[in-house]
């Protein structure tokens, strides 16, 4: 379904290059869970970008569904992380003057009743059903983060980045939000790529990606 | 729910951020509405205090420095002195033969006390033979002194005899609401009702110099007639006015009306009948222009005033406009980020920046008409000054380059920022 080749991302520091993606080729299948690790600055959230679209690669390919990234326009681009990606990152980003629900149905694409009543649907799957009506300073910090879970799967996206969802989170609560994606991978048939440095959140993915300094290993 | 990011949604999630923005343009916006409706006031009344001129033509006697020397009073003392040198030589047959001559140069000169300005009989008579006119009146004019808000000015009073009276009250389509025309030989007078109550009087009223110095009467006159109508008018006596000791004949001149369409050609007619006799003319494209050159001054500042008033709400909004971009910078960079398309970001901006100064607009419009309807009510009305309230080139062509401004500075520099919005870099801060 994803599938990248040869991606590299070189960052300009003063007249030196960083290689912070250098010749990366890997895919992500439907129905998968994909887990990206390594140590901090070894390029893994780098990759994630490129691979959702949140950035163009310096050299390399990446395709979804056959469509080449570097033959889509920015607005086409935009349109593919809309409707088909779903994002998680290690902040919340909830929007502070809109409520549980309707910071769930800013994800949705199509904002109607019916996308309003799949969010409350959700946020009752990941246990804030009794919250719907709380603003996200009313709300824990795991809360919050379940309810941005929410947000990213709320239009039924064919694939869920999470870029560190669990960094600013507590053990459990971060076990719990990883679950919460791998039910959605089980429940909808999504496929889910997590980043991480915490090897411990991946328990549950199909394949693990190990990265450093920019590379994956020969084997991975 | 239809759409959580809805400008409504957001405006009433955002009060304590919205109304102090609503608030400010609002007020400078009434101000500007209240400062703008009081000059146009200004220039309003004053057009009504003179409207008289758009019907007639005043021929008035041209104040030279001759004309002072020429003066018959001064004249008449100059004879005076000969008459008591002569008298001392009274023992000669010839010295009594002086004293006669003298006596009789004085007689002479003290009739010439009561006549006109010379020449003005000879206008007068060229004057009632010019095609294109429908009155002609000899005028013992005067000016009672009166406020425009914006300043004192001198109202006209036309020295007429009664028939000419009633043909200026006709001419103008005015009439009596109370009292009588002024008699012939009386000091007395009829104003319209707007002076009057400029003037605070009413029948029975006094009016003159020794009550308002800058009244140019010679004696205290007596309101006895309250006129009504279109046009402001002031009529006095022509007899009492030029018999009065007083009366400075440079003030006596005449009034003539053009026929409809035929103004320009009495006014040129007039020109030429003048030639080079020490009389000027007053007609309504004159008067206008003086007043226009008097209000052009405080034109020019509330001008200044308003630009200045736009730049600094431009820059403070803009200000302020940025400092909420920066506070929902994580909103904006989330939305980016999951592919919210960035002119639709744009556009969002725009629209909330576009019901924010629409909505401050409308209420500093209407606060505006609030404070100047109850402004005309309470003062202006009641001293005779003119208000449009409603002056749609005040509310509208004024006012509005304060929100265009407001807005275009404000969401220009928010715009311009949004297009270059990294999601990245707000996704990747960590604070």
């Amino acid at each position: 379904m994803l599938r990248a080749r040869d991606l590299v991302l070189d960052y300009r520091s003063g007249s030196s290059v960083v290689h912070a993606v250098d010749a990366v080729s890997m895919e992500v299948g439907r129905d998968s869970f994909v887990g990206l690790i390594g140590p901090s600055g070894s390029g893994k959230s780098s990759l994630m970008y490129l691979l959702s679209g949140l950035k163009r690669p310096t050299r390399g390919h990446v395709t979804f569904d056959n469509h080449e990234y570097s033959e889509l326009s920015t607005a086409e681009l935009m349109r593919l992380r809309r409707e088909r990606y779903g994002f998680v990152f290690q902040q919340h980003f909830l929007i502070n003057y809109l409520t549980a629900t309707e910071n769930v149905v800013v994800g949705a694409v199509e904002r109607n009743g019916q996308s309003a009543a799949y969010a409350q649907e959700l946020l009752g799957r990941v246990g804030l059903g009794d919250k719907l009506r709380k603003r996200p300073y009313e709300l824990s910090i795991g809360e919050r983060q379940r309810v941005a879970v929410a947000r990213a799967l709320v239009h039924r996206p064919a694939i869920v980045f999470a870029d560190e969802p669990t960094a600013s989170l507590d053990q459990s609560t971060g076990h719990e939000v990883i679950n919460l994606l791998a039910e959605y991978r089980q429940q909808e048939g999504g496929s889910v790529v997590v980043v991480t440095h915490d090897s411990e959140m991946l328990t549950g993915a199909d394949h693990v990606v190990q990265m450093r300094d920019g590379r994956l290993p020969p084997s991975g | 729910m239809r759409n959580p990011l809805s400008l409504w949604r957001f405006f009433l999630r955002n009060k304590r951020k919205v109304i102090p923005v609503v608030g400010i343009l609002a007020l400078a916006i009434l101000g500007v509405v209240v400062t703008d409706s009081l000059l146009a006031s200004a220039r309003q009344t004053a057009y009504a205090t003179y409207g008289s001129y758009q019907k007639l033509i005043l021929v008035a006697p041209r104040a030279t420095r001759d004309q002072d020397l020429s003066n018959p009073l001064q004249d008449s003392l100059t004879r005076l002195s000969d008459v008591q040198t002569k008298a001392n030589q009274l023992n000669t047959p010839a010295g009594v033969a002086s004293l006669k001559s003298g006596l009789d140069g004085l007689a002479a000169s003290l009739n010439s006390i009561s006549q006109p300005q010379s020449g003005l009989d000879s206008l007068l008579a060229t004057a009632q033979k010019m095609p294109g006119t429908t009155l002609v009146q000899r005028d013992a004019y005067s000016n009672l002194d009166i406020n425009l808000f914006a300043g004192d000015a001198q109202f006209d009073l036309y020295g007429l005899d009664r028939p000419g009276m009633i043909s200026l009250l006709n001419l103008y389509g005015d009439h009596l609401l109370a009292g009588r025309l002024p008699s012939a030989n009386a000091n007395e007078v009829a104003i319209s009702e707007e002076i009057a109550r400029s003037r605070k009087v009413w029948i029975g009223g006094k009016v003159g110099n020794t009550i308002d110095e800058l009244d140019r009467l010679p004696d205290v006159f007596t309101v006895v007639g309250i006129i009504r109508g279109p046009t402001r008018l002031g009529l006095i006596p022509l007899e009492y006015m030029t018999q009065h000791y007083l009366f400075e004949r440079r003030y006596q001149g005449l009034v003539v009306v053009p026929q409809p369409g035929h103004e320009t050609q009495v006014h040129d007619a007039l020109v030429r009948a003048i030639g080079k006799q020490p009389f000027r003319i007053f007609d309504y494209p004159y008067i206008k222009a003086k007043i226009d050159s008097l209000i052009e001054n405080l034109d020019t500042i509330n001008r200044f005033l308003i630009l200045l008033v736009t730049v600094v709400l431009s820059l403070v909004v803009g200000l302020l406009n940025n400092l909420f971009f920066r506070q929902r910078m994580n909103e904006f960079g989330l939305l980016a980020g999951i592919g919210y398309n960035r002119w639709r970001l744009v556009l969002r901006v725009a629209t909330e920046s576009l019901a924010v100064t629409v909505i401050s607009w409308i209420i500093g419009v209407a606060l505006g008409v609030a404070v100047l309807t109850w402004f005309n009510n309470v003062f202006m009305l009641p001293h005779g000054l003119l208000m449009n309230v409603f002056d749609w080139n005040v509310l509208l062509v004024h006012t509005l380059p304060i929100p265009v401004m407001v807005f275009l500075f404000g969401m220009g520099t928010v715009a311009w920022q949004l297009m270059r919005l990294d999601p990245i870099s707000i996704i990747e801060r960590r604070d």
